[in-house]
């Protein structure tokens, strides 16, 4: 095979996928890539997939051969395919279905045809402990316990588990969706058929962007499966949307949709709870005291909003809950510690991936632009920047007081539109908020207020918001057009990309939002903004760069 | 007129913010405008080192303006030449290698004479001086002359179709061109020391392989065991555009580069055969040039082409010298001239031009059998150019350049991996762009030359990536020391210019 032009893939010899989006043949190609590719990133003209281990044994355990797979590969490619690349995928997609895990009553199996391939398993130090007694050459008992980290062990190892034992139906429950002048989007079907399909299906990650209707899909998960369920949200706001949403959108009733909180221990056929309370300890000593809620009652499926957040402890908890349905959603699976392996091992692999601009081309997300406004430090600035220590520099960054005055530009320009003002740095917030007389939201503000700002927020009240990190996730303020970030978390991508959820819900009119970030120019802070950018790049989000003068 | 350097800041208020880190007035000189001021010799000894972080450091150099002028000039002496001064300045042309040419293999030290004085009186051509072998000695040629006419050959009788006993290919000069690029651009950025023995320091060659995107050599650190950047080295130290510091042992790029990797593929891969093949070989290789060309996919007869090239412009291969009113060909000293005639053809034309086809056939740009030769992949682009249109290259948002195979020149690929940090090398090869190479490109080129850089290969390059290389210009010529500005000084020494760019 030669070069043909036409093609838009390009197949790297290390299983990296490039994907030529102005290429005739791209959504041809793309769609076909979906069944075996994880998308890395897809910003403008070239999206990049990558052919994974655990890709291919999702593929494979789809029912996807490798032939099917190479044959993709060959139809699209620009560029001759590497050698290495139809061997490796032979070798890696033959491994899947070789051990497999099934139930035995109490207990798990786990087994495989090849005596040998057995023993080498067994020789594996890292598996070692979870091992019960072998039954055979070609058979060992798992005690249940252990099913994840098993899982999760071995296929670190290269050695995928075919998992067979299925889940535990939880209490049955029935419920249906209202259906009053609204459905679900055909994607958000698509996202709930995806977590379902495939003999290991039931457990995984849905990845779609800030307001596209994550929500939905989890209730939508719910009333499909028709089983009690635990819902596991970032804090407190977040977890009374959900709410709202499960008893405006569903059949179920205030009764059978309860709280477990600081203040109320709910427990009901659908039960909200938050991550701070499952992760509560007395004392430093003490086990987390809450960790019992996942015991106390028959779930049959658990949701992890929000899951590139998930705090370590529960990483632990989500090994042992293997035999539960597990539902993971996010719109940004980067962690800044790395771990999105972890979710994918633990919570179960990517299931439903869109990229934020396919959904915007849709009209189902906001178009955005995102700006990028560079503010000089004063003279005197400069020079105690020139001198300060690398923190002190940051701080000198963040607090730049001429970004008041690029505030008021941006609030000028855009008068009449609902705005939010998104800090870091509290004393900087609290003085803008009290310079241009706008409230302002932190982790100090009682729940009451909280609430009570938001409210006038969206119904139009209040036209602008300051919030400080409280207002990254999973506030549901659909009317916000603008946002203006004045400063940030470091390089935070997850921070940058939330931020610019919050008004990517979809508008009446031109559908259009505005993304600022106010940045002190040619300081720690404008290096720290083009990495914070990174995700939103990759996304196809260009920031365009304006100066202050 | 004086060489200096310059010290420029942004905006004024910068003065201020560099004297809070050092005192700066006492070495610093005469203002030549608010924002810039020559600096004295203890600027690099007292000042640089503290504010080096924060400065950038340029060399001045001529911009395209400046070098139009230089050539409209020459056309205009050009033009004012006799006809046969003219000619012969043509004929110098093609036998010069890196712009100096023997007098006696391109002129008739005797029958020539006037029009090499011609010549010199116009500036085109410089002795070296050497008074004993007047018009027969070395010659510089002025650096702006326009390249000579082609000579109008034509071989079409000689084009006939492959044959099966060709011999197998072997590597080519392209991609080692690309591969010389690619380490020149490396070796730029990363410091690079020898062992005693001689071999490249371990350490140096992971960080080597690091920044090539080779991720054995980055692991095992073995350059010399690499047999594709231990050929790209040697070619570059070949070339003369990479030395090593015979005390401290470390690897300098110098300058040159350009002269070999510049223009289009074929332009490139043309002047490192020319560097390859001996000098008095070179007058052969633009009729075998054409050959290939006229060839095309096929191949041509050597018979038929030694035929053609008999009663085609022999005087390009050798010019012949007059005596006693017989053509023969050139000598050294008092040896017995060889009259220019078909025996003499046979016995120095054919021999070069066999030569000349071994050397090709070893650089892996033909493939020959007896009687025939025929080009490679690599020899036709030699000869036809690279295909248009070529590949795009990919700029993303995310600042990442995707460059797929043939879509660069080898001159294109140095300038885009001294702009960005190889991610992948691969079936197509990945860069993202770094402000720690926009810097670095900075000290000898323009920004706009960066942007159009990227313009010319990528079909429509995003905004945030032009807006990213603003930005980190505009940081990074914040403060810029520029050195070896030449200043016209009035006779009063007051009053005074600069005449290079910064």
């Amino acid at each position: 095979m030669s070069y043909v032009p036409e093609n838009p893939l390009i197949a790297q010899s290390d299983h990296t996928l490039l994907l030529e989006t102005q290429a005739p043949r791209y959504s041809e190609a793309r769609d076909a890539l979906l069944g075996f590719a994880e998308l890395v990133k897809s910003p403008e003209y070239v999206h990049t997939w990558r052919l994974t281990s655990l890709s291919l044994w999702n593929a494979a355990a789809a029912g996807h051969t490798a032939d099917e797979v190479i044959g993709v590969l060959l139809e699209y490619a620009k560029y001759p395919v590497p050698d290495n690349l139809p061997a490796s995928i032979r070798d890696k997609m033959s491994r899947y279905g070789t051990l497999r895990l099934v139930r035995d009553g109490e207990w798990l199996l786990l087994e495989t045809d090849d005596a040998v391939g057995m023993m080498l398993i067994r020789s594996l130090k890292a598996v070692r402990d979870l091992l019960g007694d072998a039954v055979s050459d070609v058979q060992n008992r798992i005690n249940p316990r252990h099913r994840g980290e098993l899982k999760q062990v071995l296929t670190g190892c290269g050695h995928p588990v075919q998992d067979l034992a299925g889940y535990d139906d939880g209490d049955p429950l029935e419920m249906a969706l209202t259906h009053d002048a609204w459905s679900l989007r055909e994607y958000q079907i698509e996202a709930i058929d995806a977590f379902q399909s495939g003999p290991s299906g039931g457990s995984g990650v849905v990845v779609l962007p800030c307001g596209a209707g994550k929500t939905l899909v989890g209730i939508g998960t719910m009333v499909r499966l028709g089983m009690r369920t635990l819902i596991l949200c970032t804090g407190h706001t977040a977890l009374q949307q959900w709410k709202r949403e499960i008893l405006a959108r569903t059949t179920l009733t205030e009764d059978q949709v309860g709280e477990y909180t600081s203040q109320t221990k709910e427990l009901r056929e659908v039960t909200l709870t938050t991550y701070q309370i499952l992760t509560w300890r007395p004392d430093a000593n003490s086990p987390p005291a809450h960790f019992g809620l996942f015991y106390k009652a028959n779930w049959g499926l658990v949701i992890y909003d929000e899951v590139h957040l998930l705090p370590a402890p529960i990483f632990r908890e989500a090994a042992y809950l293997q035999a539960r349905r597990r539902l993971g959603l996010t719109a940004t699976l980067v962690r800044e510690d790395g771990r999105e392996g972890d979710v994918f091992s633990l919570i179960g692999p990517k299931r439903y991936d869109m990229p934020w601009k396919q959904l915007e081309l849709q009209g189902w997300i906001a178009t955005a632009s995102c700006i990028e406004v560079r503010v000089p430090l004063s003279t005197n600035d400069r020079v105690t920047y020139a001198n300060a220590s690398a923190r002190g520099r940051m701080d000198i960054a963040a607090k730049n007081a001429r970004k008041g005055a690029v505030l008021q530009m941006l609030l000028d320009r855009h008068e009449g539109a609902q705005i939010l003002v998104l800090g870091t740095t509290l004393d900087q917030l609290h003085f803008l908020a009290r310079r241009y007389n706008m409230p302002v939201v932190t982790g100090q503000t009682p729940m009451a207020e909280r609430d009570r700002l938001y409210t006038d927020f969206r119904e139009g009240r209040l036209k602008v918001l300051a919030l400080s990190k409280v207002g990254n996730f999973a506030i549901d303020l659909p009317s916000a057009s603008v946002a203006i970030q004045v400063s940030g978390t470091w390089g935070s991508r997850q921070e940058e990309a939330q931020r610019l959820g919050r008004v990517l819900r979809p508008k009446t009119g031109d559908n259009h939002a505005h993304f600022y970030t106010i940045v002190s120019a040619d300081t720690r802070e404008q290096e720290f903004a083009e990495r914070r950018q990174l995700f939103l790049a990759e996304q196809g989000y260009p920031y365009r760069i304006e100066m202050a003068s | 007129m004086r060489a200096v350097s310059v010290l420029t800041v942004a905006d004024a208020t910068v003065w201020d913010e560099l004297s809070a880190i050092v005192p700066l007035d006492e070495h610093l000189g005469e203002a030549l405008g608010p924002l810039s001021r020559v600096v004295q010799a203890s600027f690099e000894r007292s000042v640089l080192p503290k504010l080096r972080d924060r400065l950038l450091i340029r060399y001045a150099h001529r911009d395209a303006q400046q070098t139009m002028a230089a050539q409209s000039d020459l056309a205009v002496r050009i033009a004012r030449l006799p006809r046969g001064a003219q000619t012969l300045l043509h004929t110098v042309q093609r036998h010069a290698l890196d712009n100096v040419v023997i007098g006696r293999q391109a002129w008739d030290p005797v029958y020539d004479a006037n029009s090499v004085r011609a010549l010199h009186g116009e500036g085109l051509i410089v002795s070296f001086g050497d008074e004993a072998e007047a018009f027969t000695g070395r010659y510089r040629l002025n650096p702006d002359l326009p390249p000579p006419p082609q000579v109008a050959y034509d071989f079409g009788e000689a084009a006939m179709d492959e044959t099966d006993d060709l011999s197998e290919p072997v590597p080519g000069l392209v991609s080692l061109l690309h591969d010389m690029a690619s380490l020149a651009a490396a070796l730029e950025q990363t410091p690079t020391q020898r062992t005693l023995k001689g071999s490249i320091a371990k350490t140096a060659a992971k960080k080597l392989g690091k920044r090539l995107g080779d991720t054995l050599l980055a692991k095992t650190g073995d350059f010399e065991g690499n047999s594709r950047w231990a050929r790209a080295l040697r070619g570059l130290e070949a070339l003369k555009v990479v030395s090593t510091d015979p005390i401290r042992r470390d690897l300098h790029l110098d300058n040159g580069l350009e002269g070999t990797l510049a223009g289009e593929v074929e332009d490139a891969c043309d002047r490192l055969v020319h560097r390859l093949v001996d000098a008095d070989l070179h007058v052969v290789l633009p009729a075998i040039r054409r050959a290939l060309a006229q060839a095309g996919a096929g191949a041509v007869d050597e018979m038929v082409f030694l035929e053609e090239l008999s009663e085609q412009h022999r005087d390009v291969l050798i010019s012949p010298w007059s005596r006693n009113g017989e053509l023969v060909y050139p000598v050294i000293g008092d040896e017995q001239p060889r009259p220019y005639d078909e025996d003499g053809w046979e016995y120095v034309e054919r021999r070069m031009v066999r030569a000349t086809l071994g050397r090709l056939k070893r650089f892996g740009l033909i493939r020959r059998a007896p009687g025939v030769f025929a080009a490679t992949v690599d020899g036709r682009q030699w000869a036809l150019g690279a295909p248009v249109p070529m590949p795009p290259v990919w700029v993303t948002g995310d600042l990442e350049l995707v460059v797929p195979p043939g879509s660069v020149t080898p001159w294109e690929r140095f300038q885009l991996e001294r702009l960005g940090r190889c991610l992948q090398r691969d079936v197509v090869d990945r860069y993202r762009l770094e402000r720690k190479g926009l810097v670095t490109w900075l000290s000898t080129h323009e920004l706009s030359e960066a942007i159009g850089l990227l313009q010319r290969r990528c079909p429509g390059v995003p905004h945030t990536a032009i807006d990213a290389l603003t930005q980190w210009a505009r940081s990074a010529e914040r403060v810029v020391l520029t050195r070896g500005v030449l200043l016209d000084e009035a006779d009063d020494g007051d009053e005074m210019s600069s005449r290079s760019s910064p």
